[in-house]
């Protein structure tokens, strides 16, 4: 078979198994199985697994991933998160849609002690959504408002996406993260100014006037503290010079940890609740690793990927145009794909293309711009129709509205994506020009 | 499958208890680089061997918790019984992925052992890691076939990813 | 006439020194020696999975066909061949290279049964890179943080008085940046890789006369039953490509490759400096408490540590000598 034809059944296995509800990760899995059993035979496959699942799990870059989730369990269920929205409702109740707004700075708070889109889009639905219903918010637009703000988890840092994308093209994980700062912030303005325009153009899905706003206390002002003081000593302690962004999650994890079990609202039973929570996503997410790992070999065998970056190089398109289709291509593939596992699979191949052209900037800056357009798109397909991991989160806590209704609610903020890449795509500078402070 | 799932319970708490452990141990490790300068050197090789064998005993839970998202945007016009089945395929697939890995790293961990396979500068005898691994994923794939075979207990779907 | 495709897997980045010329070279030489009939598949940067750590087991279990790994990445299952990682052990790549080669032939050879092994080279001398102070005595050791790179370097910048700091290598140039180490121990070849050129001013190295501060050993193996199984016309081929010509080659090109990291420091005007040999003898003086822990851990095993020490020592001395000639 030729190498075109293996890349092709490699990938229409992967396609047709997830088409059928077979889980993702066991898609990308034994599609990897079949490319590599055509390739080689039994004996090097077989052995391949001896290793394959040591390597890919005890693995100190990726050991973040686990740590992130954690945190984000603990920062849930020691009450920093419900502190967290009291006091986002304190400063925002006075507007229309304030508790909508509210809802997105406690996911941009929340976001920038949590690595993950998820969490934080769970964390906070739980303690906001509740409140908003009760408020006179419809389903539609409480819902939409918190499956965009989720993906604040990830376009603050820290961010797992961006930890991924760093391993995979061995970027500087400090300058990615400080990339995403001012993109993150303003993803977040982004979302309250799509908030503030819906709820005046579509009447009828925030209440008319919003009910005297509860009042900023030192209480409240106390409860957001440990956020901050935990967001400092991650931060501060890594671009300090007092730790790596490695050790950095470690630190996060278990100052979360003490805090909540200072508050005193930890019990066992709450324990228990956080390593559950943490086994689901972490394991979830690692098969998914384990399963692309499986991929990519069998994608590597057939030498497509090392060819493909010559082939498009030879085309001489401009390095501009490159781009776009590739994002493109993202949000096509991201429709009927998982974006962590789309990732997984595209970056190798992408990466060298892209760092190939000239977009007259030094090659770091182009790798970790182009970073953060990645993560633009993996934050539009997190709750772009028809697959999109957050509407399916949230609409799974709130039980009563259809998720139709959710979709409706995400668009506001999707439209808000596109503009957001798009002023990225053409001022580079914005992400990069944090980068700039660090040697 | 009660049996089933109180195991994988235990086995996430084991593994939680790990992390928070390394975090912690990490934390003092730090805190002695920057005061003291004594610190626990391979800390950061620890982290990934406590972390490998965490990931392994969170699988099975995943899998009661039906935590491996699916894509049911192709199906979602079928009949529940139709999705019943392929779900229980899906399981089927992932018992049978867990059986070979549980082989293949059950070999991969003897031969750890036997060349005596460490960490690079701590030296942790790295076969612990594939010890712990081996019975967890046989769990996993115990999990996957009895959902295969009897369908799922719980609509208790989990919340995952990125 | 039978011909044979190699995957040939490797850590090792397409664009580094080392994969372009060391690894390409060889394999073009073994393709080009067999008349076209062995070919390569080439994986550089981990292509075909796993960490660098399973590259052996991939090499003996028949997953790639050669690989080219450290041995040091699982320590405890080359333990004799960790000599040569002791502070102070070896002068040049060449000659240190020979040595190890002839050493695992005459005292080691089991360590690497399992595989039909081609060469066994080593490094240039590692030098201590600082960013804010120079490292001209031991005394100016106390109080770094200093990433070591293996086992036994850790444990020579404990014994010299600094913090060893661990973390995977691509990690370094961040955490230099910010003040997280404030040094690492490498050899000039890696420098522009991780830009320690940029982030550090203050270069010490050793007159290699004395033995260099340290070097990590390497190994390019094949696949036993892959070997076995070519015709004898290609067996010959991939002998005539291996041995101890082979690994002083690939030993030498390798410190072939130190100037041009070394030149990229002095640019910038940084500091690069000879310790004294009066100071020289108190960082060995210093080491021998590694030496010893060495030899203990070898008699522990059921070795004689001393007369491995003295082995490896002798074969460096001799091939020391003979090279230079
Ligand atoms: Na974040
Ligand atoms: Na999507």
């Amino acid at each position: 078979m030729s190498s075109l034809g293996l890349t092709a059944l490699i990938f229409g296995s992967m396609l047709a198994l997830m088409a059928i509800r077979v889980p993702i990760a066991v898609s990308m899995f034994s599609a990897g199985t079949i490319g590599y059993l055509v390739q080689t035979g039994w004996l090097p496959f077989a052995n391949f697994l001896n290793t394959q699942a040591f390597a890919r799990f005890a693995s100190y870059d990726l050991s973040v991933i686990p740590l992130f989730i954690l945190m984000g369990h603990f920062a849930t269920k020691g009450g920093i998160s419900k502190s967290l929205f009291e006091f986002a409702a304190a400063v925002m109740g006075r507007f229309k849609g304030g508790l909508a707004m509210a809802s997105l700075l406690a996911c941009a708070a929340f976001g920038a002690i949590s690595g993950s889109s998820v969490a934080t889009a769970a964390t906070i639905t739980g303690v906001a959504l509740p409140e908003m219903r009760r408020h006179g918010y419809s389903g539609r637009i409480a819902t939409g408002t918190l499956a965009a703000g989720g993906t604040l988890g990830i376009q603050l840092p820290p961010s797992i996406v961006l930890v991924i994308y760093a391993i995979l093209t061995e970027q500087n994980i400090s300058k990615l993260f400080a990339a995403a700062i001012l993109p993150g912030l303003i993803a977040m303005v982004g979302y309250m100014v799509a908030v503030a325009i819906y709820v005046r153009a579509v009447p009828g899905h925030a209440p008319e006037v919003e009910d005297a706003p509860p009042p900023l206390t030192l209480r409240s002002l106390l409860g957001v503290l440990p956020i901050a003081v935990i967001f400092a000593l991650v931060f501060g302690g890594i671009y300090g010079g007092f730790f790596t962004p490695t050790e950095g999650a470690a630190v996060g994890a278990a100052s979360t940890f003490l805090t909540a079990l200072g508050k005193g609202e930890m019990s066992l039973a709450k324990f228990r609740d956080c390593f559950y929570g943490t086994a689901v996503s972490a394991a979830m997410i690692f098969l998914i690793f384990l399963g692309a790992d499986l991929m990519n070999a069998a994608l590597a065998l057939t030498q497509v990927p090392n060819q493909l970056a010559a082939v498009v190089g030879g085309w001489g398109l401009s390095p501009l145009v490159v781009v776009v289709a590739i994002l493109l291509f993202y949000v096509l593939l991201g429709a009927v794909m998982d974006e962590l596992s789309m990732l997984l699979l595209t970056i190798p191949i992408f990466f060298p293309i892209i760092i190939g052209l000239d977009f007259g900037m030094p090659r770091e800056s182009v790798a970790i711009w182009f970073g953060i357009m990645v993560l633009m798109t993996v934050g539009f397909g997190l709750i772009a129709p028809p697959v999109g991991l957050n509407v399916y989160i949230v609409n799974g806590l709130a039980k009563d509205v259809p998720m139709g209704e959710t979709y409706r609610g995400v668009l506001p903020f999707l439209v808000s994506d596109v503009l957001r890449t798009l002023l990225f795509l053409f001022f580079p500078i914005i992400p990069l020009w944090l980068v700039g402070f660090i040697r | 499958m009660f049996v089933l799932e109180k195991l994988a319970k235990l086995c996430a708490i084991l593994a939680g208890v790990l992390l928070t452990a390394i975090t912690l141990l990490t934390c003092g490790s730090l805190i002695g680089r920057n005061t003291t300068g004594d610190s626990i050197v391979g800390a950061f090789e620890l982290t990934a061997v406590a972390a490998g064998a965490a990931i392994a005993l969170f699988m099975p839970l995943c899998q009661a918790r039906r935590g491996n998202i699916i894509v049911d945007f192709f199906t979602a016009g079928l009949r529940p019984a139709v999705n019943d089945r392929l779900d229980r395929l899906g399981a089927l697939l992932l018992a049978l992925i867990f059986g070979l890995l549980t082989w293949r790293t059950a070999l991969g961990g003897l031969n750890s052992y036997n060349t005596g396979s460490e960490t690079q500068i701590m030296g942790f005898p790295e076969w612990v890691v594939y010890a712990v691994m081996t019975p967890a994923f046989v769990l996993a794939g115990l999990i996957a076939l009895h959902q295969a075979v009897f369908g799922f207990r719980t609509e208790e779907a989990g919340e995952a990813a990125i | 006439q039978q011909s044979v495709t190699l995957k040939f897997h490797t850590f090792m980045a397409p664009q580094s020194n080392v994969w372009l010329s060391m690894h390409k070279p060889w394999m073009d030489k073994v393709e080009k020696d067999s008349g076209g009939r062995i070919k390569f598949e080439a994986y550089p940067a981990m292509q075909l999975g796993g960490t660098p750590v399973q590259l052996y087991d991939q090499a003996k279990d028949g997953v790639v066909d050669v690989v080219w790994t450290l041995p040091g990445n699982t320590a405890g299952r080359f333990p004799r061949v960790e000599v040569f990682e002791l502070p102070f052990m070896m002068t040049n790549a060449e000659a240190t290279s020979k040595a190890y080669w002839e050493y695992v032939q005459t005292v080691a050879a089991d360590e690497f049964k399992d595989t039909q092994v081609i060469a066994l080279q080593v490094h240039g001398p590692g030098v201590i890179h600082t960013a804010d102070k120079p490292v001209k005595s031991v005394n100016d050791m106390r109080g770094l943080k200093v990433r070591a790179p293996t086992r036994q370097v850790t444990k020579l910048v404990a014994a010299l008085g600094a913090t060893p700091v661990g973390m995977p290598l691509p990690q370094i140039p961040d955490a230099l940046s910010k003040g997280t180490i404030n040094g690492c121990v490498i050899p000039w070849e890696v420098v522009p890789s991780v830009k320690v050129n940029e982030l550090t001013k203050y270069h010490a190295e050793f007159d290699p006369a004395g033995g260099s501060l340290y070097t990590t050993t390497f190994v390019m193996a094949m696949n036993k039953a892959k070997y076995d199984s070519l015709p004898p016309d290609l067996k010959k081929v991939i002998d005539a490509n291996s041995g101890m010509a082979t690994s002083a080659w690939l030993g030498k090109t390798q410190q072939g490759n130190d100037p041009v990291g070394r030149k990229s420091a002095s640019e910038r005007g940084n500091n690069i400096f000879t310790v004294s040999a009066a100071e020289a003898q108190e960082f060995r003086r210093r080491s021998r408490t590694i030496e010893a822990e060495w030899v203990e851990d070898m008699n522990k095993r059921g070795f004689d540590g001393r007369k491995l020490l003295d082995t490896a020592r002798g074969l460096i001395d001799k091939h020391t000598k003979s090279t230079k000639a």
